[in-house]
């Protein structure tokens, strides 16, 4: 595998247009998942994946082989993201609490949820929340580590993450 | 840190199922990628790279529904903006590290099938950086642009958060440097409004007067709206004079450039705050205000801290229960009567905005 992948950059970086492709090809999936994960359209996702590729293209001699080549654009992708949500002035049109809130969740965990569900649900929750929510539970980043990426506190990270979770568990229980 | 399981085992649920998401990219996003970067390649494009689209369109093909789906509630969510929220809620939660995302590699052939058997050796440049870039314990460092590859490149896309920074591999060795720390002063305020901390100060001496701020914005301009007709523009932190304590409002808005909805700042104890905190008490032993206490009328509180200060500055008294009860004596003595000061600090529960409360208190031998 690791042969293959650094046979793989090696052709990249010499250039090889169709290396590139399969290089798209293969990792691109993935990718686009992260990008419909934090933004909030399609053509945003689909404009993130094309620049988080081309970056990824230039950066690609920075990539030490020893790691994980997806772990690597990855970690390009969520910074990408972080970047537009950043840049981006997001409409709150409420910034007090709402029901879901208060509602303590009764979710069990044992029942079978599905994919396109979590997707939805993650995709509806408030800016702030799915990003923080993206990067703990699904990037797996501690607290810590999102308190600086985003610079807020650890508590405002575990708040979002929370109230996330709520908003979330709340609405999986109602597509059953 | 108080574990819980249930919310691990639903964001273990979560991790897993969306761990499988890989969407079908659009279409033509690879042509608009090709027209950049192949511009100027120089080496040409022989192989189609067909064999490799087929497999991978095999292992991606049964997530082209789901993606075909998600593609469109994306965007009736986007037209129908989901009404959000702000507030810090309380939290206790494991912060135990999440385990990363297995990696969901192609199939190993696929890739081999086009691989040039030929090995080309890496050029001394390359390999130097390799050798120096291991000694750096951390991920993928984001270097000054600038080598060869960029040249080719005309739209590249700014990133000030460096690329290096994020995630330790999870197959790398335990790492306790931040990560992200090699550049913490590039974003200086938060991403989202509803992000940015805020408190409330109210110093019962100077009562009707608030104290506001913004601890973590960096806005020189925020325009505040105190809700009694009252607006202001000023930086992070200002005092509001409620002159007329009838029109004593509990929301207050904090606002500047941008399209997103103001800050809103709870007041969560308005002029009941008078009554709330009692001024005096009597440590007599007549069982009338023999303790002094505050009665929160069974608010759920966090991070609720007092002290109680003597006239000299000396804490005489403090706890961190809101259920506090201070008797008017200090490791076993009984203070002197007279005037002490108590700040207590908290944040109710579900309300955003902590509170600073500091009132001037009195230590009575008997009842007014």
């Amino acid at each position: 595998m690791k042969v293959e992948q650094e046979a793989l950059v090696r052709r990249c970086l010499e250039g090889d247009l169709s290396s590139k492709k399969k290089f798209y090809e293969r990792f691109s999936p993935v990718m686009f998942g992260i990008c419909l994960r934090y933004l909030e359209t399609k053509e945003d996702a689909q404009d993130l994946l094309h620049d988080g590729f081309i970056h990824a293209f230039q950066q690609l001699h920075l990539f030490r082989n020893e790691g994980s080549l997806e772990g690597w654009l990855r970690r390009i992708f969520v910074n990408l993201a972080l970047e537009r949500i950043r840049k981006k002035s997001i409409s709150f049109q409420e910034s007090d609490l709402t029901a879901a809130d208060h509602v303590p969740s009764s979710f069990k965990t044992e029942e079978k949820l599905e994919m396109q569900h979590i997707l939805t649900g993650i995709q509806q929750l408030p800016p702030a929340c799915k990003t923080v929510f993206n990067l703990f539970v699904i990037e797996g980043y501690s607290h810590k580590e999102i308190a600086h990426m985003l610079n807020i506190s650890e508590n405002t990270s575990k708040a979002q993450v929370f109230r996330a979770r709520n908003h979330l568990q709340n609405y999986l229980k109602n597509k059953r | 840190m108080e574990l819980n399981r249930p919310d691990q085992s639903f964001d273990e649920l979560i991790r897993q199922e969306m761990s499988d998401f890989h969407p079908t990219p659009p279409e033509g996003v690879w042509g608009q990628i090709e027209n950049t970067i192949g511009q100027n390649s120089s080496i040409p494009s022989s192989s189609s790279g067909q064999s490799l689209i087929s497999s991978v369109a095999g292992k991606v093909g049964i997530w082209i529904t789901a993606a075909a789906i998600s593609a469109g509630s994306i965007y009736f969510m986007a037209k129908n903006s989901h009404p959000n929220i702000s507030h810090d809620s309380p939290t206790v939660i494991n912060d135990s590290k999440q385990s990363p995302n297995t990696e969901q590699l192609a199939p190993a052939d696929a890739i081999q099938k086009n691989m040039d058997a030929t090995e080309t050796p890496i050029n001394k440049e390359n390999m130097a950086q390799e050798k120096f870039e291991r000694k750096i314990p951390s991920e993928e460092k984001a270097e000054p642009k600038g080598s060869m590859q960029q040249k080719d490149v005309s739209n590249e896309p700014s990133i000030s958060t460096p690329i290096a920074g994020v995630k330790p591999e999870p197959s790398q060795p335990h790492q306790t440097d931040h990560p992200v720390a090699s550049d913490p002063k590039k974003s200086s305020k938060p991403i989202f409004k509803e992000m940015i901390e805020h408190q409330i100060e109210v110093n019962m001496e100077h009562f009707p007067e608030v104290k506001f701020t913004l601890t973590n914005a960096h806005e020189s301009t925020i325009n505040w709206d105190f809700g009694d007709g009252h607006k202001q523009t000023n930086g992070p932190e200002i005092i509001h004079n409620f002159t007329n304590t009838d029109t004593f409002t509990t929301v207050i808005k904090a606002d500047w450039s941008g399209q997103e909805n103001p800050i809103l700042l709870q007041l969560p104890i308005p002029s009941a705050a008078k009554e709330l905190v009692p001024d005096y008490f009597t440590p007599n032993g007549d069982h009338i205000n023999d303790v002094y206490e505050i009665d929160f009328k069974g608010k759920k509180l966090e991070n609720f801290n007092i002290t109680i200060t003597n006239m000299k500055g000396e804490i005489v008294f403090s706890s961190n229960q809101p259920n506090f009860k201070w008797d008017g004596t200090r490791d076993g003595n009984r203070c002197s009567v007279g005037q002490y000061f108590m700040t207590a600090q908290w944040k109710e529960m579900f309300k955003t905005t902590p509170v600073k409360l500091i009132k001037p208190i009195y230590l009575l031998n008997q009842e007014k």
